[in-house]
């Protein structure tokens, strides 16, 4: 895998992380909420 | 969970996994760069994203402004879909950042650099997360108006980002959408470009959607709470009647 191909991968892995971690974020003010 | 986002979510995540195939598997790589250009399926989004949640921020904020002593109901929408905008907006412009930068540096050999695209985008987003933390640690009743105030201001830097290619010489390239005459990617890779575009506005939405329900919540408990309080305080003598 050459340095092209490895950029790639942690490019559509960092999107997709990124995206799941603001999900969790919200999934929790979103439990919060509800408690409130 | 509503009924209309399960369904969403579904669509949504089809439209995703259609996009990662497209884009990896089935359009053709780039001849000059190979595999690694395959990052603007993700990258050209990222910024479509981005520029969506912002304007939205901006136009919740202005709403805001308008209505705050006239619809408190209105106004109290407009500020909840002001943060979910703003926080989904955040999100985007980082992994614009975070691709751009590794695209970067495959492609000039470097992570980063203080071009007027580069520089203008971090100040963009730099500004977004001060709005963010001025909602979260201010207090007081003027925290809502001064937020959107600085949304306004902040947003001035979008049409900046924008053109930044177009006024200035930078590293990052001309514009490849909506540039000069013959620019714009090959028609055999639009398919990956429209799928994944569809697919991360949809995912934007979906999430967007989500934060600004758990905020409309939290802020109507908080109004409800305060009414509350209000109700059950001693009244006055004076004000009673009494002597």
């Amino acid at each position: 895998m050459d340095m092209g191909q490895r950029h790639l991968v942690i490019a559509y892995t960092a999107t997709i992380l990124i995206h799941l971690l603001y999900l969790g974020y919200v999934a929790v003010k979103a439990r919060g909420a509800k408690k409130e | 969970m509503k009924l209309w986002r399960w369904l969403w979510l579904l669509v949504t995540l089809g439209v995703l996994a259609e996009g990662f195939r497209v884009a990896l598997f089935v359009v053709p790589s780039d001849a000059q760069q190979g595999n690694v250009a395959r990052i603007i399926y993700y990258h050209v989004p990222s910024w479509a994203g981005m520029g969506l949640f912002f304007a939205i921020n901006l136009a919740c904020s202005l709403v805001y402004l308008t209505v705050r002593n006239r619809n408190h109901a209105l106004a109290m929408k407009a500020d909840s879909l002001a943060v979910a905008s703003a926080e989904m907006g955040v999100v985007f412009c980082f992994i614009g950042l975070v691709t751009g930068s590794l695209w970067g540096r495959a492609v000039w050999g470097i992570w980063w650099t203080w071009d007027a695209r580069l520089t203008s985008t971090l100040v963009l987003w730099l500004i977004y997360v001060a709005y963010l933390l001025l909602r979260r640690f201010a207090a007081g009743p003027q925290m809502r108006t001064l937020a959107a105030v600085m949304a306004i201001f902040g947003y001035l830097d979008v049409p900046l980002v924008y053109m930044s290619t177009r006024w200035w010489r930078t590293q990052h390239p001309a514009p490849v959408f909506g540039g000069a005459p013959g620019s714009g990617l090959d028609p055999s890779m639009m398919p990956a470009i429209w799928w994944n575009l569809a697919g991360w506005l949809m995912w934007g939405v979906f999430v967007a959607s989500l934060r600004y329900a758990s905020e409309f919540r939290a802020q109507k408990a908080e109004q409800d709470e305060a009414l509350k309080s209000l109700e059950f305080a001693p009244v006055p003598a004076q004000m009673a009647g009494g002597r």
